[in-house]
């Protein structure tokens, strides 16, 4: 489950880099644009690991049986619920509209049920999380080397 | 001196000559090297510089704009050198402030993206370096741009405040990783909170420290909504700060400085968002008409009357702005800080309404954005010295070092003042400026508008743009508006002065 915390932030960091590249170039040499990709991943890293933190201590609130059965289609739906949510939240439209709370609210609420109401393990969404396994493994590994690279660049400078 | 009647370089340098001396001599400003125990020396004067961000001069009463937009400035007018046309060398604060701060010209400094940042070089070879032997230097900005810069700056600066220190609600936080690493933690920051154009990469915490803020935000407005009833003003970072809070702290800060200090003070204001105290809301609501001017290439076609109402609300700001700084002045001579300090205001760069344009960020060069205020008060000066001659910021350093009493490096590309430099100032200068922020730092001239001010006449130039532009030609003393393009009226003296600026980036390019 962890994976489908790592996976959609650093889906939308990418995008996000990726989006601000060509302005980061006209004014960065490529060691500072490594260096901007380097902070963003670690933070990537760690509101992945936030968000698993929240969801972990979220589990242990629940009953035993729900805990064993349904941590993982439950976290991993709650994960994408909770990224997609902080992703319309910045948008213009909520920023225009302050009703626009009202729907955020509405599926928060429903993200929790449908959590609840999660078969077992086997379900669409286990193997979701499974299948996100391999690519959060590699964000891992370039956030644990973006991790070093910031380390190394304060050491040097 | 009368004021209807301009003097050229040349004759301003045999009447003023004298006088301007002797207000060197009197202050104990003349060069004098760097020996002995420099910093407790009480000889040099202290240098005070307010840069007021996004203050067009042509919106300054006391540079003849109809609207009583700075009776305060013009008040303190009457002790200074008054500079009627000086220019800032870019339309925003990237190449407007770093010009300013190492004195020479952005396609040097190669300052001229927004939130870019100058070359290697001038991280040493800045106003900061050039005077800590001997001065003590302090530093502080609202402007997250400015802050650039200043932190690159920072191992020159012996006091530098950050931003945070007269922020009632908002944060930057990249200045809390390590000044070397600023830059680049500061566009990741950028990019991790988000931009008007764009969403935040940080998806959680960034909204979290929204909503956080927001709540802050609102507090801080409901109980200052009797005194701010359009709200408290903000920063491009969402920032919010008091132009009267960041007086009273320069105020206490300057009098607990050694000295002599050098303090670089950057404010915020009178830039967008135009949010003046409730004194000062409608005052200039009188219906007045400004020229209409035709829409050009850039133009975003903006409404006359937003316009208008625009303008308004700006002109209402300086005057705000204006009164908290002459509040300042009052507190200073109170305190007897300005008894041995040269007191410098100027600003990086105008404000524009005109021509379906609106603000700073396009890629114009007319006069409300370039024309900026520069004043200059020496220690008990008593006197009003008007000077007409063209002037440009990257002057002001070389003027700084000289009155200071230190080396000029030939490296400056900025010339004493008129009124301070009688004996080194070359003959009829031209004033240049470049708006570049479409181009890379590698390459600043592939896209570009340029522009030379030379005597009475104002050349602008578009370079690599997606339509092929006419340059234009404006006699900016007897058109000051720039309504009538002269470039096909006037062909040989367009292109010998596009011969002369080409001529110049090929110098200063290397080819």
């Amino acid at each position: 489950m962890c994976s489908a915390c790592i996976f959609p932030i650093h889906i939308w960091t990418t995008i996000v880099f990726l989006y601000n590249f060509p302005s980061l170039i006209l004014k960065a040499n490529l060691w500072q644009i490594l260096g901007v990709l380097a902070y963003a991943l670690v933070f990537a890293l760690f509101e992945s690991l936030l968000l698993f933190g929240f969801l972990v201590l979220l589990a242990a609130m629940l009953p035993r049986k729900a805990f064993l059965q349904r941590f993982v289609p439950m976290g991993t739906l709650l994960a994408l619920v909770i990224t997609g949510l902080a992703l319309l939240v910045n948008t213009q439209f909520m920023r225009e509209n302050p009703w626009g709370w009202l729907p955020v609210l509405a599926g928060i609420v429903f993200g929790l049920l449908a959590s609840l109401h999660q078969p077992a393990d086997g379900s669409f969404l286990s193997r979701l999380a499974e299948r996100f396994t391999l690519i959060a493994s590699l964000y891992i590994l370039l956030d644990l080397s973006a991790l070093l690279f910031l380390a190394a660049s304060s050491l040097l400078l | 001196m009368n004021q209807d009647q301009p003097l050229s370089r040349r004759e301003f340098v045999k009447l003023l000559g004298a006088v301007s001396l002797s207000y060197i001599a009197a202050a104990n400003h003349l060069k004098t090297g760097r020996g002995g125990n420099p910093r407790q020396s009480s000889e040099k004067p202290n240098v005070l510089m307010l840069v007021f961000d996004t203050l067009s001069a042509r919106h300054m009463s006391l540079h003849g704009y109809p609207r009583a937009t700075t009776p305060n400035l013009a008040r303190f007018a009457e002790r200074a050198f008054v500079y009627h046309n000086h220019y800032a060398a870019g339309n925003f604060t990237s190449p407007g402030t770093a010009s300013l701060l190492t004195g020479v010209y952005p396609w040097q400094h190669r300052a001229v993206n927004l939130n870019g940042i100058v070359s290697q070089t001038y991280i040493d070879q800045n106003i900061f370096s050039l005077v800590n032997a001997s001065y003590h230097t302090a530093a502080y900005t609202h402007n997250p741009l400015a802050a650039l810069f200043l932190n690159q700056f920072a191992e020159h600066i012996d006091q530098y405040h950050a931003m945070r220190e007269l922020s009632l609600a908002g944060e930057v936080y990249s200045d809390r990783v390590g000044k070397s690493q600023f830059p680049v933690a500061f566009w990741s920051e950028t990019m991790l909170r988000g931009t008007d154009h764009f969403l935040p990469a940080s998806l959680l915490v960034s909204t979290l420290e929204k909503g956080i803020q927001n709540l802050r935000v609102r507090g801080i407005e409901s109980s200052l909504r009797e005194k701010y009833p359009r709200g408290i003003p903000y920063n491009y970072k969402g920032m919010h700060l008091l132009l009267e809070d960041a007086m009273d702290w320069i105020r206490g800060q300057v009098l607990a400085y050694p000295q002599p200090y050098l303090a670089y003070y950057h404010l915020w204001p009178p830039h967008d968002p135009y949010l003046p105290s409730a004194d000062y809301i409608d005052i200039f609501n009188d219906g007045m008409k400004w020229p209409e001017k035709a829409e050009n290439f850039f133009s975003l076609h903006e409404p006359g009357a937003t316009i208008n109402q625009s303008r308004q609300q700006y002109d209402e700001y300086l005057a705000y702005v204006d009164f908290e700084f002459g509040r300042l002045v009052g507190m200073l001579e109170r305190g007897g800080a300005l008894d041995n300090t040269m007191l410098v205001v100027t600003s990086d760069h105008g404000e524009l309404f005109e021509r379906g344009l609106l603000g700073h960020l396009n890629s114009t060069l007319y006069q409300d954005l370039l024309r900026v205020p520069l004043l200059i008060s020496l220690p008990k000066q008593a006197g009003r010295q008007d000077i007409y001659t063209p002037t440009s910021c990257i002057d002001l350093l070389p003027t700084i070092l000289q009155i200071t009493g230190e080396v000029v490096p030939d490296y400056i590309q900025g010339e004493v003042l008129p009124g301070f430099g009688i004996a080194t100032r070359a003959a009829e200068p031209g004033v240049y400026a470049m708006e570049a922020k479409l181009s890379s730092k590698q390459d600043a001239t592939r896209t570009c508008t340029l522009v030379m001010i030379k005597d009475r006449y104002k050349l602008i130039r578009y370079s690599g743009y997606e339509s092929e532009l006419e340059d234009e030609l404006y006699d900016i003393e007897n058109d000051p508006e720039e309504m009538e393009n002269l470039a096909n009226i006037k062909r040989s003296l367009s292109a010998e002065m596009a011969a002369e600026l080409e001529a110049r980036l090929e110098h200063d390019l290397g080819g």
